[in-house]
């Protein structure tokens, strides 16, 4: 009782020292206030396609914009939320929708993969039009804190080799994801073999490395936030080419020796590029301001999404876009996988 | 042949029509998994295997004793009187109450829940047995705004508005409306 | 814990706006439970994105409510009409619905609530107690070989209720499975079965295929019956149980708390297989086996009592670990992420008022079961009373809300009508739709928590039976298995 009590506080100050230094490096980019609505759109309220369910990371997201953009405008969004699929069955029915802008999307770096993968599926900055990406994040594996057999990566490292193939790592049940494609990397640069155990939903992951089914954990730190918070886990390697400040003390993969471009992971807001122009205008201004709004940064805060620049606007989202998907391209036709 | 009969017969033929069907399908995404030995086919395959096990238990039951109901079984929840389709309207209305749900669902995605809901509920209420148009057409308005003023009205449930014109302009109407009907308060 | 019950109780009490969505959520959680076609789901999930104007406390203490009064409404239509509110009052029907039939739904309706009542106030009152210390232990103990084993245990005792013979109790699970693997496989998310359709991508979710075979179905019968001429209007009566009849019947009523209990704590199962392992116990131990499916009121008192004791078991591995049991559950997760909050250890320390209110709600809701549904369940029996053709397509058309408002996805409103269509064809044939229902919502933890398991022992058969509580599970389930196998070889068969 008194060691968890430390321990948020600890983390309550860490995080109120974060909010003071986030506080003060936010600056809004988008400078107009306001912005008179084109022929009066939108006149009712907009419908925002999100691929997921509204539990994970994309429904948060899409919960915190849509309020952020309400706030702002004044038009509400209702949320529709068509998961399956790892995110395509929502993609195809936005790109069946009207491409009036009434409906937006909200999609995540695997509209990218997916691309790389096959082109027939629709490119996420040529097909779309980015509104704003609002969170860019990296990954990092995490331990139990309590653990004794291994503290730190090298030593991480040292026991997974002795065990001979038989040490796990749970991660997301998805081929050819950013977290599976990453998993290979790490092993192939530390010449070490992990079983890799697959769960498609973050608690049970999260549950399995609490209770000790396995050995580490694969994950986004905003994902983890109240298991790092509690003091239950600890990061031992992040994957980013360096070293964020709330995450000094943990070395990146670079420092260790292992020489690949990280893969990030990265969530945002998107309309039909047939859309009419002015209504898009209207929406990339909406989304864009929507993201200094108070309340969603508020939100980035506490997923840990202000610790990167998590901001790009059209321009910068296409540029992220246009150099992740030959990224995954090249990857993919190394594990010899079928790119069309 | 024991005590088999024609349906029992047909009912076999079924699994095993859907067990090599499903097999057959397997091989279209029988590709290993990096992490997992048994792949993406594994369970399927040993689900179909089962399945096929079983379906020859049931025709040996069927074989032996018919129908009957094995002893000490519980909780079946069958009452059958069956009803007799000796005249041709019993049959048709049958289909048509099995088909007309199935067509309002496909005109969903292209047409929309807003305008393809009332035609709905009025042929619903006809193929059930309602003559009187005055009570189709009360019941019918009443039902839709029932239904609208629940959902669309109290509750903003994201309901299917359809793809195409005219039927997706008569949803952004309604949708409208109700947009202004909720500014008022 | 009395002290902090009493403080939860009068937050809940003493704030007039807290007190009205307390009610909201119990007549509400009822209303969908106990109307053919829509369920507590449809009502959680069309109510999630306005949560977050409501506090923290209301939100979850919303939904929280609406899982146990609908859990209890779900019976009324179970007993009623023939159709199961949701997958976890579908053993309710298995003799309520001949209660019905015989004239005695008031005294099937009558046990229904005061066994949910009861198994509800007793699992409340154990989630009090035994919050923190029972996910520590879960957690450490229950990993996915067990989850598997459970889920194995859970169909063998599915497949040896509701099926004329044990191959056709089999036969419907199995199609169940097979249903299930449509869509992106567990491991590598690879598209399986899709058919050439875009859409089966996301697979056969548990919702639609429920609504499908239990409402849908339903109406079709009822349609047939119409067309065909064998149509008889269902007896409405209303005398309830006497105590005598009760109190005869505490037995059943304590296994069945301690079964939904067990069943409930454990992540993904729930008070779904909490229902049929309560119904499946009590067949087990009952001296007259034959009168169960036929109308014998334990089966009623067994699986509602076993379904809400499951309620409160199934916020222990939420509250206490952030892992959600199943669909309900999994929404309160996305209430307390709108607040900022997250469902975990800490929230034990950082909003205990939050953690109590809700304790006290879900009591009260229990307690209130007992005396709002009585009220309510006199207005539902009016729904008999509407004619046919009118309320056919009412249920037809909640049935299609509810079906597509999970995943928006119409996909799931034609997997529904074809779900509605094969119930039609199976129900006269001796096959079990609440096994294949089983088999749908089972069939994808089954799958994952086998791979994770097998993944985990590296595919060494020994080291996972090595494992205690998974060999006992296994154990049980092969038993189960087994003597239903000679059962069907060697026992005579009865006439149907």
């Amino acid at each position: 009782m008194k060691l968890t009590k430390i321990i948020s506080v600890t983390a309550l100050s860490s995080m109120m020292a974060l909010s003071v230094s986030v506080a003060n490096a936010f600056e809004c980019k988008v400078k107009n206030a306001s912005m008179a609505k084109p022929n009066g759109f939108p006149d009712r309220a907009l419908t925002m396609i999100v691929p997921y369910g509204p539990a994970g990371g994309s429904g948060q997201i899409a919960a915190a914009m849509a309020e952020a953009v309400t706030e702002l405008t004044g038009v509400s969004i209702n949320r529709d939320h068509k998961s399956g699929g790892s995110g395509t069955v929502g993609m195809t029915a936005y790109m069946a929708a009207p491409t009036d802008g009434y409906t937006v999307l909200e999609h995540i770096d695997d509209a990218s993969s997916a691309h790389a993968l096959d082109s027939s599926k629709p490119h996420p900055g040529r097909d779309l039009i980015p509104l704003v990406t609002a969170q860019v994040t990296f990954s990092q594996i995490y331990i139990r804190s309590n653990e004794t057999r291994y503290s730190d990566w090298p030593s991480f490292v040292k026991w997974v080799k002795a065990q001979d193939g038989k040490a796990t790592i749970a991660n997301v049940s998805k081929e050819g994801s950013m977290e599976r494609v990453t998993m290979k990397f790490i092993t192939d640069a530390s010449n070490m073999s992990i079983q890799q155990i697959s769960f498609d939903k973050g608690a049970p992951r999260y549950g399995a490395l609490l209770g000790g089914q396995v050995d580490a954990l694969y994950e986004q730190p905003g994902d983890v936030r109240k298991f790092l918070d509690s003091g239950d886990f600890k990061p031992i390697l992040t994957i980013f080419n360096e070293r964020p400040g709330v995450f000094a003390d943990v070395p990146t993969h670079k420092e260790m020796g292992m020489d690949f471009e990280p893969l990030l992971r990265f969530r945002g807001f998107y309309v039909h590029k047939d859309a009419p122009a002015d209504r898009v205008e209207w929406l990339k201004w909406a989304f864009q301001r929507g993201y200094c709004q108070d309340s969603y940064q508020k939100f980035n805060e506490s997923k840990f999404m202000t610790v990167i620049d998590s901001y790009r606007d059209t321009e910068g989202s296409i540029e992220l876009i246009n150099a992740t998907i030959p990224q995954y391209r090249a990857v993919y036709k190394q594990m010899g996988l079928d790119v069309k | 042949m024991g005590k088999l009969t024609k349906s029992h017969m047909i009912e076999t033929a079924v699994w095993l029509l859907i067990a090599v069907i499903f097999f057959g399908f397997t091989f279209e995404f029988n590709q290993p998994i990096e992490i997992y030995i048994f792949g993406a086919t594994g369970w399927p395959r040993v689900v179909i295997g089962l399945m096929l096990i079983v379906t020859f238990g049931n025709f040996y039951h069927h074989l032996k004793y018919g129908s009957t109901t094995q002893a000490g079984r519980v909780g079946i929840a069958d009452d059958d009187e069956v009803g007799s389709y000796d005249n041709l309207a019993a049959v048709i209305k049958v289909l048509a109450v099995l088909g007309t749900p199935f067509l309002f669902a496909l005109s969903l995605k292209p047409v929309g829940f807003y305008f393809a809901t009332p035609f709905f509920i009025a042929l619903i209420i006809v193929i059930f047995g309602e003559r009187r148009w005055k009570w189709i057409l009360c019941i019918t308005a009443l039902i839709y705004g029932l239904l609208l003023g629940l959902f669309m009205v109290v509750l903003n449930a994201p309901l299917p508005q359809g793809n195409t014109s005219p039927f997706y302009d008569y949803s952004a109407l309604i949708l409208r409306l109700n947009n202004d009907l909720q500014q008022l308060w | 814990m009395i002290e902090n019950f009493i403080a939860g109780s009068s937050a809940l009490f003493g704030d007039p706006f807290t007190l009205a969505i307390f009610f909201f959520g119990v007549i509400g959680g009822m209303l969908f439970g106990a109307i053919p076609g829509v369920s507590m789901l449809t009502l959680a999930a069309i109510l999630l994105p306005f949560t977050s104007d409501l506090s923290p406390a209301q939100g979850v203490m919303l939904f929280a409510v609406i899982y146990c009064t609908g859990t209890y409404g779900g019976a009324i239509t179970a007993i009623l009409f023939n159709i199961p509110g949701a997958p976890e009052n579908a053993p309710t029907a298995f003799d309520g619905y001949p209660m019905t039939k015989q004239g005695k739904s008031g005294k099937a309706v009558g046990a229904a609530v005061l066994c949910s009542a009861i198994g509800g106030v007793a699992s409340a009152l154990v989630m009090m107690a035994a919050t923190q210390p029972l996910a520590t232990w879960a957690i450490r103990n229950i990993g996915p070989p067990e989850i598997f084993a459970l889920v194995f245990f859970g169909l063998a005792v599915a497949s040896s209720v509701g099926g004329r013979t044990i191959w056709k109790g089999w036969l419907s699970v199995l199609l169940g499975l097979l249903i299930a693997t449509i869509g992106q496989d567990p491991v590598g998310g690879i598209n399986r079965f899709n058919f050439g359709f875009a859409d089966l991508a996301a697979g056969i979710a548990f919702v639609p295929a429920i609504l499908g075979f239990f409402a849908v179905s339903e109406i079709f019968v009822q349609a047939e019956k119409r067309a065909t001429g064998t149509f008889n209007a269902p007896k409405v009566g209303m005398s309830f149980p006497t105590l005598f009849e009760l109190w005869a019947q505490k037995i059943a009523v304590l296994r069945s708390i301690l079964v939904g209990f067990f069943c409930g704590i454990l992540p993904g199962i729930g008070a779904t297989l909490a229902a049929f392992m309560g119904y499946g116990e009590a067949v087990r131990w009952s001296k007259d086996k034959e009168s169960f499916g036929k109308g014998n009121i334990e089966g009623v008192i067994s699986s509602e009592t076993a379904n809400n004791a499951a309620t409160g078991a199934a916020m222990i591995p939420l509250l206490a670990l952030g892992l959600p049991g199943g669909a309900l559950t999994a929404m309160m997760v996305a209430v307390f992420q709108m607040h900022d909050l997250e469902p975990g250890p800490l929230v034990f320390y950082n909003s205990p008022d939050l953690i109590w209110v809700v304790f006290a709600a879900m009591f009260y809701a229990n307690l209130s079961i007992l005396f709002v549904g009585i009220l309510e369940t006199k207005t539902i029996l009016y729904l008999l009373k509407i004619p046919f053709q009118f309320l056919a397509p009412l249920i037809l058309l909640l049935a299609s809300i509810g079906a597509y408002i999970g995943r928006g996805l119409v996909l799931d409103v034609m997997v529904m009508f074809l779900a509605g269509i094969i119930g039609f064809l199976l129900r006269r044939s001796g096959y079990s739709i609440p096994g294949i229902v089983l088999g749908i919502i089972l069939g994808k933890i089954g799958e994952q928590n086998f791979a994770q398991g097998m993944q985990m022992v590296h595919y060494d058969i020994v080291a996972y039976l090595s494992r205690p509580i998974c060999s006992l599970l296994i154990l049980a389930g092969v038993l189960t298995l087994g003597v239903g196998v000679y059962q069907a070889l060697r026992a005579p068969a009865k006439k149907a």
